[in-house]
């Protein structure tokens, strides 16, 4: 059940009603079964796997607080993770290592049967929770959190559906007492959850679903593209992929304001970033943290040797890459972010400077980098990506097909929302406005939804992750 | 509530001055088609491509609702026509068509093949659904919000794969001292060169065409659950409320290449899904003009796939037909 689907539209003002009108202590099973009911919708099998992780995570957490020798919490840590990874790996990347197999086999000239590929799909949503729990575990285990003895309250945590399929990767701290108190039917938590809503599904089904028919266009015809549409394409792509994302993200953060929840912003607008640094502390941000805290700052952080901050960083880029998706592409996409940070801090490019011109530059200058990297992330393979590059530059003779007005339009609509809710989210930024401004964006807003929303629906690009 | 309802008509009068003809004709071009008509057209021919297919139009249209409109002297026809429609989108437009409009008879292609699993699972139906869903009786507005938000019976290729072969499975039927009931048998025994040999018109060429006519017209119309016959009966129901005639055109089919390649088994099933139709749609004062053996096998354009594009020659035939059975009800004059 997709957030932009008939379905959720009659789902969730049900789950909300019933919500407000159970007694309290019964909402904890009403969310939970909401929740099953909702990531069952793909795949009724998905849950299994989804249960047992949650189980693995939640006995590992309790085993680990019960011992105090090192050792025995050490072997249930990584049992927990060899558990966890171990079902991400099969799902996520078996296919993808056979592949890599079979392309060795050949270039080396061994002689072996070619390894068949699995008949397994990937479930949806299996990158963020697996992280989500293992974020649990790791807290435990390092004494931060005391494990939660609840069951119930735990499986809620793992599988609360706002967050369920793309996140935000919460932090079992943020999220739990929350899940804990009492929510209380609030006007205007209400009002805010109902209008990230609105502008999640504009973002999402207006922006990225129809710039989505342009882009796809474009990748399914490289060769007959032109260079300038080319060009487009590689702009409008990076405006896909944050609308698609970031209108996920605020659909899920409104819809957990419903239930007095708050989560965690995942973007503060990133494309308005002067360094790729500071880009990757406004985009996916619980990712980026989670990276940051469970394997940046074990490796070191920054406070070591130039050598082993260089390598680390490598390294939590290639992981983040790879954490994508089982591509190559996906690898490399990583790898290059993580280079170019690295390139960024020796010569002093992330720092921000005093002059606002030189700011607007480094800033158009970051944003056609990262939309050049985005030409990894888009493509199926590296030759495809390789393609795209070779025909931007070689297309030129071709006639070009500019967007419609209305594309620009909407295009321009969005990024002044992007830039005008800078400092807080589309939610509370609308509180202090007046009245006539607020109807005046919701009726704009709405009439968009209805009328000039993708006809094509795409699902959300991180499910696949 | 009453904010969103204030809402909702005042951006629906606003998408109807903006953007509701552009999205029709993007998504719905059999309505756009019904536009082009003037306001006054008293009779309509609904049909797709059967209409107006021609091989090469360098050479000069012709259609079978333009033949009719020149050969009824004393009627005018309009028409709606677009590729790959059916009952199920004739309904649409017709539910579409404003009570002003002085309609006094529609003429509504009756296309056997349309009937099949084949058809009524294929890939276009996509569009179709589509199409239906933006001009059903609603608030336009809402009608596109569902488009965007899919509410159509929108399928997957891979989808509509797996209902087209589990319906072949499924729908069973019976031929006399014939032993394959249900088409996946009848087409794979075909392909597997069971009748190479047997049958002296059969060569390893045109197998594949033989097969294609098993998969197109072996079937047993189930009035309960064949969603044509719940469009065609939907069509009768609303033709009756606004007392409009109705003329089904059922269309020929080459009868001569489905017996040379298949056999009697197969004109056995087509002629009891004729006979099954007529008796069904022709009563109540509404007319099946029977077409099905009309045009001789030269006359069917293409070659290697059944379908209905006829030369000019076999369109007349066709228009003459309506006219001829229209003039002997008194419909039309001579």
């Amino acid at each position: 059940m997709l957030f932009n689907s008939v379905e959720f539209l009659y789902f969730l003002p049900l789950i909300v009603f019933l919500f407000y009108v159970l007694r309290p202590n019964f909402r904890i099973y009403l969310l939970i079964g909401a929740s099953f009911y909702f990531y069952m919708s793909w795949n009724p099998l998905y849950l299994l796997l989804m249960l047992t992780t949650t189980f693995t995570n939640f006995f590992a957490g309790i085993l680990i607080s019960r011992f105090f020798s090192k050792i025995h919490r050490k072997i249930i840590l990584f049992g927990s993770l060899i558990i966890n990874f171990g079902l991400l790996f099969y799902f996520k990347y078996s296919n993808f290592i056979i592949e890599n197999l079979n392309t060795l086999f050949i270039k080396f000239k061994i002689e072996h049967q070619p390894i068949e590929f699995l008949d397994i799909i990937l479930p949806i949503g299996i990158s963020f929770y697996t992280f989500h729990t293992i974020s649990y575990t790791l807290d435990v285990y390092k004494n931060k959190i005391q494990p939660e003895r609840n069951v119930f309250t735990f499986i809620l945590y793992v599988s609360f559906f706002p967050l369920l399929v793309a996140g935000p990767i919460e932090r079992f701290s943020a999220l739990m007492p929350q899940f804990k108190e009492k929510a209380i039917l609030s006007r205007e938590n209400f009002s805010i959850g109902l209008r990230m809503i609105l502008y999640g599904f504009f973002l999402k089904m207006v922006v990225a679903d129809n710039l989505s028919i342009l882009v796809d266009q474009s990748y399914a015809n490289i060769s007959t593209t032109s260079s300038i549409n080319l060009l487009l394409t590689l702009f409008l792509y990076s405006f896909q992929i944050y609308c698609d994302f970031n209108g996920y993200t605020t659909i899920a953060l409104g819809i957990a304001k419903l239930f007095n929840i708050n989560l965690t912003q995942n973007f503060k607008t990133p494309y308005f970033s002067q360094s790729l640094t500071t880009f990757w502390r406004k985009w996916h941000i619980t990712l980026t943290t989670w990276f940051r805290d469970y394997i940046y700052y074990p490796l070191g952080g920054n406070r070591t040797t130039l050598t082993k901050w260089i390598l680390s960083t490598l390294l939590v880029f290639f992981i983040s890459g790879f954490w994508h998706g089982a591509n190559w592409t996906f690898v490399l996409w990583g790898v290059l972010h993580g280079m170019i940070i690295i390139i960024e801090k020796l010569t002093g490019f992330d720092k921000k400077s005093k002059s606002l011109f030189i700011n607007i530059l480094k800033g158009g200058i970051v944003f056609i980098v990262i939309s050049c990297l985005w030409v990894l992330f888009r493509s199926p393979s590296i030759e495809v990506a390789t393609l795209f590059f070779e025909n931007l530059f070689h297309n030129f003779r071709l006639s070009y097909e500019l967007p419609s007005i209305e594309t620009v339009v909407i295009l321009m609509i969005f990024i002044c929302f992007d830039f005008l809710t800078r400092h807080s989210n589309f939610g509370t930024w609308l509180n202090d406005k007046s009245v006539y401004i607020r109807w005046g964006i919701y009726f704009l807003l709405g009439f968009l939804i209805m009328s000039q929303s993708g006809t094509d629906m795409q699902p959300f690009i991180y499910f696949q992750f | 509530m009453m904010l969103v309802g204030i809402f909702l008509l005042i951006a629906n009068q606003l998408y109807k001055v903006t953007y509701w003809k552009k999205d029709v004709g993007n998504h719905s071009d059999s309505l756009e088609s019904f536009w082009e008509l003037p306001a006054n057209t008293e009779n309509i021919y609904f049909g797709e491509s059967s209409n107006f297919h021609v091989v090469d139009p360098k050479k000069g249209r012709h259609s079978i609702s333009i033949m009719l409109d020149s050969l009824l002297k004393d009627k005018k026809i309009g028409t709606v026509d677009k590729p790959g429609l059916h009952a199920g989108t004739y309904l649409a437009v017709l539910k579409n068509i404003p009570e002003e409009m002085p309609l006094k008879m529609i003429i509504v292609t009756m296309n056997l093949r349309s009937f099949d699993a084949d058809w009524r699972y294929s890939v276009g139906e996509n569009y179709l659904a589509k199409t239906k869903r933006l001009i059903a009786p609603n608030l336009p507005i809402v009608n596109r919000f569902l488009i965007a938000l899919k509410d159509y019976d929108y399928k997957t290729d891979e989808q509509r794969h797996d209902q087209l072969i589990e319906t072949w499975k499924k729908e069973k039927f019976y031929i006399p001292n014939f032993k394959y009931n249900d088409v996946i048998k009848w087409d794979s025994a075909m392909a597997w060169h069971t009748w190479l040999g047997k049958n002296p018109n059969l060569t390893e060429e045109n197998i594949g065409l033989a097969c294609h006519y098993i998969k197109n017209f072996a079937f047993k119309i189930d009035p309960k659950t064949n969603q044509r016959i719940k469009d065609f009966d939907e069509i009768v129901e609303i033709a009756k409320k606004r007392q409009i005639k109705i003329v089904f055109n059922l269309l020929a089919e080459n009868m001569e290449e489905a017996n040379k390649l298949v056999g009697k088994e197969l004109i056995y099933l087509m002629e009891n899904n004729r006979k099954f139709l007529i008796n069904r749609y022709n009563r109540n004062g509404n007319l099946v003009v029977d077409n099905l053996y009309a045009i001789p096998d030269n006359h069917f354009v293409d070659r290697n796939w059944p379908t209905e594009h006829y030369t000019r020659v076999g369109k007349l035939i066709i228009a003459k037909n309506i006219q001829k059975v229209l003039i002997s009800k008194g419909i039309s004059k001579k």
